[in-house]
């Protein structure tokens, strides 16, 4: 295993996160895409922390806190969408056009 | 002094959540009246004011100091953005205060987080690692994502918020994924120190920087949508139009401070070596804002989606001094500090005129304001003539202090795009200030006969009009201050 | 700080404060105290600039900067002032003949709901001109620039309730902008090449400094800044609809003062068209054209207004021609006749607007001569100025630019051609404005009682007359007086020179007769085909006669007419309106354009991001690669 497997894993793994922001209509879909991406970035942060061998282990630590903050955002994501669900009885992504121009 | 634990380097930012925390459990405990709330949150932003001015006064034109193991950085800079941060978000608390005492009990949590963004905001310009700079993007982001659409019936800000919300946390993992490049191309995420980002390209010939650099692109599309440069701009004009009143103008001005200053640092001081990949990029990014940002507010008919155009161009009018590189930092700040006031005043007079829990600011609502309201349509005049680049107002100066700053780069046709923009921005400006001094009310429009407007809205337009006057007759002495407001 | 210099800033001081003061109380103050206010400010200015500008008059005075304050210094702006005689005699003209029309306008203004606004816009007006002027640098000339054109506007569109006047409001502002962008960007490149923006930085180091092309670029985009503020080819439009503001307003601003703004820079920069002499052709190829174009639009106006207009316009354009061809001292001279007997003009058509209770119309007048006495004389007296009649102020200074321009040889003869045809134009338009207005036979609706204006207006009428009728004094072949007044501000300019001997004379004699040669084609087209009743043999005789009558009549009353009604109708509203309508339109096309980019969709909004970003990676990966 040579750190660009892990390269390539996460930029896939990206990759299909921003394919999926882009063509799921579902705001909970667009939101565990995002997920995927932030997953992605985890994975690379702990592929390059291993191979530089840091000794204060920043990679690690900084997916840890990645992976804390995601946490939280998904809190209030999910939050929003239930709030927007309550008064449109829809979650689709696409019927959210009243602003535009 | 890398390594040392001093607990009053992140002083600012522990005042402010000691004052989110003591909100909350006096809220939950003792249900006090609403102006029980303001002398807490009063308190926190004061107490943090006065720790940033005290970290202003003893850092000052020093080097960079790094505590937490490289972790936050104390030095003028970050000094600066707290003395900017915190007050601005007093004045916007004050401008948002009946809107949060009229959400019952939930008004407490609205000044939470308003408390929350600033402390976050601060914590952007005050990080010297990309994890602190993340945290603190997260939790300015977040409050203000919730924000956004606190106003719960209303669609309009729902969706501002929803909007926000995706197109917020996509930016943020791809920022992420940038910050993840740089980390593999550097083997580091702290800024300064042995070892640290900056110290790394400045004595390192990188053979094939593919990776750095597009860590670097990907770096710059995160913040480059914080600010609403274009063309990551898109969310805007949406977030800003459907936000409740109130809360728009803490937004927009909140989110061009904290972006800048994380930009100016991180583009600066970390990627200082790098200046040559990045320069030419900001400069069309800067470009893009201007022409993009002018050209589609002078189709709007809304005031706030047209100002939220107008912020567009002004993240470009400010990108114009980053240009410059390290030189060009304090016209930036000036630039960043006389608009934050004014996109603040200007919003507070739409939450005046268009009600601060409405989302939309038809021109329709401005018709024959200045009979209605003098002073309201006074103050917009003035905050409206700032932002278009009239002499003798801080908008003027700040022009002129972001223009030279590019000349003296050598982007003299940037300057040539800005100010064809600029002269062309006076017809949407003008636009406003006509309906407001020469058109009438249409026929049977259910408008308020003066709109209403609160003591704390007052004093914020009061603060708002003095800056913007006193900084445009005599902007030096601020000029000159700001010099020392480096990142090093 | 020492007397002289305490003059000079008080200069603008008075004004701003009077402004400050009537926007503040102007209502509480009421009729006619606000007026006098007004007045008496502009009034105290101009005997400050009348004592502070002694000193030159009686030589070997220097030039004086005056810093007021560090405005942006170490960015090269410092916020102060510069009295040389080239700015005292702009303070001067804008100070007296603003006092003047303050003083009419406590009459004119009378019972207006606005009295106190209006003096409040009047002596900021005042005060942002002093501001143009008085600028040591291009950063407060700027300054002063931008106030003007407000304070334009502002009174442009006083009566907003008239929709016509908010849209010529904002007609104004809008060309307005236009020649100001190409200001604002010939000041950046002022910047770029000098890293100042002072004049004494600036002007002093561009011989040495500034290469030709450099030179070209900044002074035509100086021009066009020129031309958007002193309605010259092709942003002039805004000028004739600028007369829907009140009258005094037009004779202020839109005469007086303001529209000389874009001359005055021209003179006061003189140093870089010298550098550009291709510049300073197009200077004058400009203003002659104009100055033609405009005579001829002239010719063909019934509303005695927008005659008015577009004969400023084209008496702008000699100023130019004069400018251009390096004869600054007769440009300046022109400049300070027109500002008397153009003031004095418009008064007077105010005054016979409010005779007739707001009837414009030259059809509808005519015979007011025996019911407007003051009015009639002081007109006509202006008149014969406009028209080069000597001795009035018009011919001196006119002729000067004529013969200045013949003087220069080459091609300039040809300049020199038009600008005689324009003199004989000129005279004809106005004369015909004249007889239509005041003589021949009344016109005017039954039931109008046409009455004299009172004193605080005539009094303001007589005082510009004696100025139009002697104002030529200051600077007659023979006495140079504002020659010599001028020359420091002009040293070490390419000057050009008056012809000497004979060939004054017969130039003299010719303007002379271009001008006696319009007045009486008007005359014999006006005066007495509007008479039908006059009938008899030597009448007959007359009328046919010798047929010459008749010829030019149809030559130039009506051929004439045509050609000036094509051109009003097909290149003014089609062309040039077209052209300033089309760039609005064109911006706000690309704005409509662009607008369903923004479509509400949070995932098209995601593809916009995406694609901003693949830019920028595929920007920097080309900066070095894998």
């Amino acid at each position: 295993m040579t750190v660009n497997q892990f390269l390539i894993l996460g930029a896939l793994l990206f990759s299909l996160g921003v394919y999926g922001v882009l063509v799921r209509r579902n705001a909970v879909a667009v939101l565990l895409s995002i997920e995927l991406m932030l997953a992605a970035v985890n994975i690379n942060l702990v592929a390059f922390g291993s191979l530089l061998g840091d000794t204060l282990h920043t990679g690690h630590i900084f997916a840890l806190f990645v992976i804390t903050v995601a946490a939280a955002e998904v809190g209030i994501g999910l939050a929003i969408v239930i709030l927007i669900f309550r008064n449109r009885s829809s979650a689709n992504v696409d019927e959210l056009d009243l602003m535009k121009w | 002094m890398n390594g040392s634990l001093t607990f009053l380097s992140v002083a600012p930012e522990i005042a402010l959540a000691a004052a989110v925390v003591l909100l909350l459990l006096v809220e939950v405990t003792f249900k006090p009246r609403a102006w029980a709330w303001a002398v807490v949150a009063g308190a926190g932003l004061a107490a943090g004011t006065a720790l940033s001015a005290w970290q202003w006064v003893a850092h000052r034109g020093a080097d960079t100091g790094t505590f937490w193991n490289g972790m936050i950085a104390v030095d003028g800079f970050a000094a600066l953005a707290g003395l900017l941060v915190f007050p601005l978000a007093g004045l916007g608390l004050m401008s948002a205060w009946r809107l949060a005492a009229s959400q019952g009990r939930r008004g407490a949590e609205f000044i939470a987080l308003v408390l929350l963004a600033a402390a976050g905001a601060h914590l952007m310009a005050a990080a010297a690692d990309f994890i602190m700079l993340f945290i603190g993007l997260e939790v300015f982001s977040l409050s203000l994502y919730v924000l956004a659409g606190f106003t719960r019936e209303r669609v309009d800000a729902d969706e501002a918020s929803l909007k926000y919300f995706l197109l917020g946390a996509f930016a943020s993992a791809v920022f992420l994924y940038g910050v993840a490049l740089v980390f593999a191309a550097t083997g580091s995420t702290t800024f300064y120190g042995d070892g640290g980002i900056a110290d790394y390209l400045a004595g390192t010939v990188i053979f094939r920087p593919g990776v750095l650099l597009a860590g670097l692109a990907l770096l710059l599309v995160g913040l480059a949508f914080k600010v609403s440069a274009a063309p990551f701009h898109v969310w805007a004009p949406d977030v800003y139009q459907g936000a409740p009143g109130g809360v728009t103008g803490f937004l927009a001005a909140a989110a061009k401070v904290a972006g800048f200053a994380a930009l100016a640092r991180v583009l600066t001081a970390v990627l200082g070596a790098r200046a040559d990949d990045w320069v030419p990029a900001v400069a069309v990014l800067a470009a893009a804002s201007v022409v993009v940002g002018t050209l589609l507010a002078i189709v709007q008919d809304d005031v706030k989606r047209l100002l939220a155009y107008s912020s567009v161009a002004h993240a470009g009018f400010i990108l114009t001094a980053l240009v410059a590189g390290r030189g060009g930092v304090g016209d930036m700040w000036f630039y960043l500090a006389t608009y934050a006031v004014q996109v603040l005043g200007a919003f507070t007079v739409a939450a005046a005129v268009s009600g601060d829990r409405a989302g939309r600011s038809p021109l329709a609502h401005w018709a024959g304001l200045g009979r209605r309201a003098p002073w309201l349509a006074a103050a917009m005049t003035l905050m409206l003539l700032a932002m278009a680049g009239i002499p003798l107002t801080a908008g003027f100066a700040g022009k002129v202090a972001v223009f030279r700053a590019a000349i003296d780069a050598g982007y003299l046709w940037l300057v040539i795009v800005a100010v064809l923009a600029t002269v062309a921005g006076l017809f949407f400006y003008l636009r406003v200030i006509v309906a407001m001094y020469l058109a009438s009310p249409e026929e049977g429009a259910s408008l308020p006969a003066s709109p209403a407007v609160g003591w704390g809205a007052r004093f914020v337009l009061a603060v708002a009009a003095a800056a913007t006057l006193v900084f445009g007759i005599a902007p030096w002495p601020l000029l000159e201050v700001l010099r020392d407001a480096l990142p090093l | 700080m020492e007397a002289g210099e305490v003059m000079v800033s008080l200069l603008i001081l008075l004004p701003l404060g009077g402004s400050a003061l009537l926007l503040a109380f102007g209502r509480r103050l009421g009729e006619p105290a606000a007026g006098v206010l007004g007045t008496l400010t502009v009034g105290a200015a101009f005997v400050l600039a009348a004592v502070a500008g002694g000193d030159f008059l009686a030589g070997g005075a220097h030039a004086t900067h005056i810093p007021w304050f560090d405005w942006l210094a170490p960015l090269g702006v410092r916020a102060g002032l510069l009295w040389d005689p080239l700015s005292a005699l702009m303070a001067l003209v804008v100070t007296g003949v603003g006092a003047l029309i303050h003083l009419y306008s406590i009459g004119y203004m009378k019972a207006d709901p606005g009295f106190g606004r209006f003096f409040a816009y009047m002596n900021l007006f005042v005060a942002s001109m002093l501001i143009l002027v008085l600028a040591d640098g291009f950063a407060l000339l700027f300054v002063g620039w931008e106030l003007v054109g407000l304070c334009s506007y502002l009174l442009i569109s006083f009566w907003f309730e008239k929709p016509v006047a908010a849209a010529a409001g904002k007609k104004a502002f809008v060309v307005n902008r236009v020649g100001d962008a190409g200001f604002l960007v010939a000041l950046m490149l002022v910047f770029a090449a000098f890293g100042s923006l002072s004049y004494e930085e600036v002007l002093g180091r561009a011989a040495g400094e500034l290469s030709t092309g450099m030179a070209t670029a900044i002074t035509l985009l100086l021009l066009m800044g020129a031309a958007g503020k002193s309605a010259q080819f092709p942003l002039y439009v805004w000028l004739p609809d600028a007369m829907e503001g009140p009258t005094p307003v037009s004779a202020l601003i839109h005469a007086a003062t303001m529209v000389t703004a874009g001359v005055f820079m021209v003179a006061r920069t003189g140093v870089l068209f010298d550098l550009a002499p291709v510049s300073a052709a197009v200077v004058a190829a400009v203003g002659i054209g104009t100055a033609l174009y405009a005579a001829s639009i002239a010719v063909a106006q019934y509303d005695i207004k927008r005659v008015l207009a577009y004969s400023t316009i084209s008496q702008l354009g000699y100023m130019f021609a004069g400018v251009g061809a390096g004869a600054y001292v007769a440009g300046m001279f022109h400049l300070t006749t027109h500002a008397f007997f153009k003031a004095l003009l418009f008064l007077g058509a105010g005054a016979v607007i409010h005779a007739l209770a707001g009837e414009q119309d030259l059809r509808r007048m005519g015979g007011l001569w025996r019911r407007l006495p003051v009015t009639t004389v002081t007109m006509v007296v202006a008149w014969l100025a406009i028209s080069g009649i000597p001795p009035l102020a018009g011919f001196w200074s006119k002729d000067e630019i004529l013969a200045t321009l013949f003087a220069r040889g080459g091609a300039w003869r040809a300049v020199w051609a038009v600008g005689l045809l324009t003199a004989l134009l000129t005279a004809f338009y106005m004369s015909r404005l004249i007889f239509l207005a005041l003589f021949g036979e009344r016109r005017w609706a039954e039931g109008a009682h046409p009455h004299e204006a009172p004193k605080v207006m005539t009094v303001a009428l007589g005082a510009l007359a004696v100025l139009a009728l002697a104002g030529g004094v200051v600077n007659t072949p023979w006495r140079p007086g504002l020659e010599h007044f001028l020359e420091p501000a002009f040293e070490g300019l390419d000057l050009a020179h008056l012809p000497s001997g004979a060939t004054q004379w017969v130039l003299a004699a010719l303007s002379v007769a271009a001008a006696a040669a319009g007045i009486l084609l008007a005359a014999g087209a006006y005066l007495r085909a509007r008479r039908p009743a006059e009938e008899g043999p030597t009448w007959e005789l007359l009328r046919r006669g010798y047929g010459v009558d008749e010829a030019y009549a149809r030559v130039f009353a009506a051929g004439g007419q045509a050609v000036a009604r094509f051109t009003d109708e097909a290149v003014d509203q089609k062309g040039v309106d077209g052209l300033v309508n089309g760039l609005g339109v064109l911006v706000r096309t690309v704005g409509e354009r662009l607008r369903p980019l923004q479509t509400g969709f949070v995932r098209q909004y995601g593809l916009g991001i995406v694609l901003g970003a693949v830019a920028l990676l595929a920007w920097f990966l080309s900066r070095g690669g894998f």
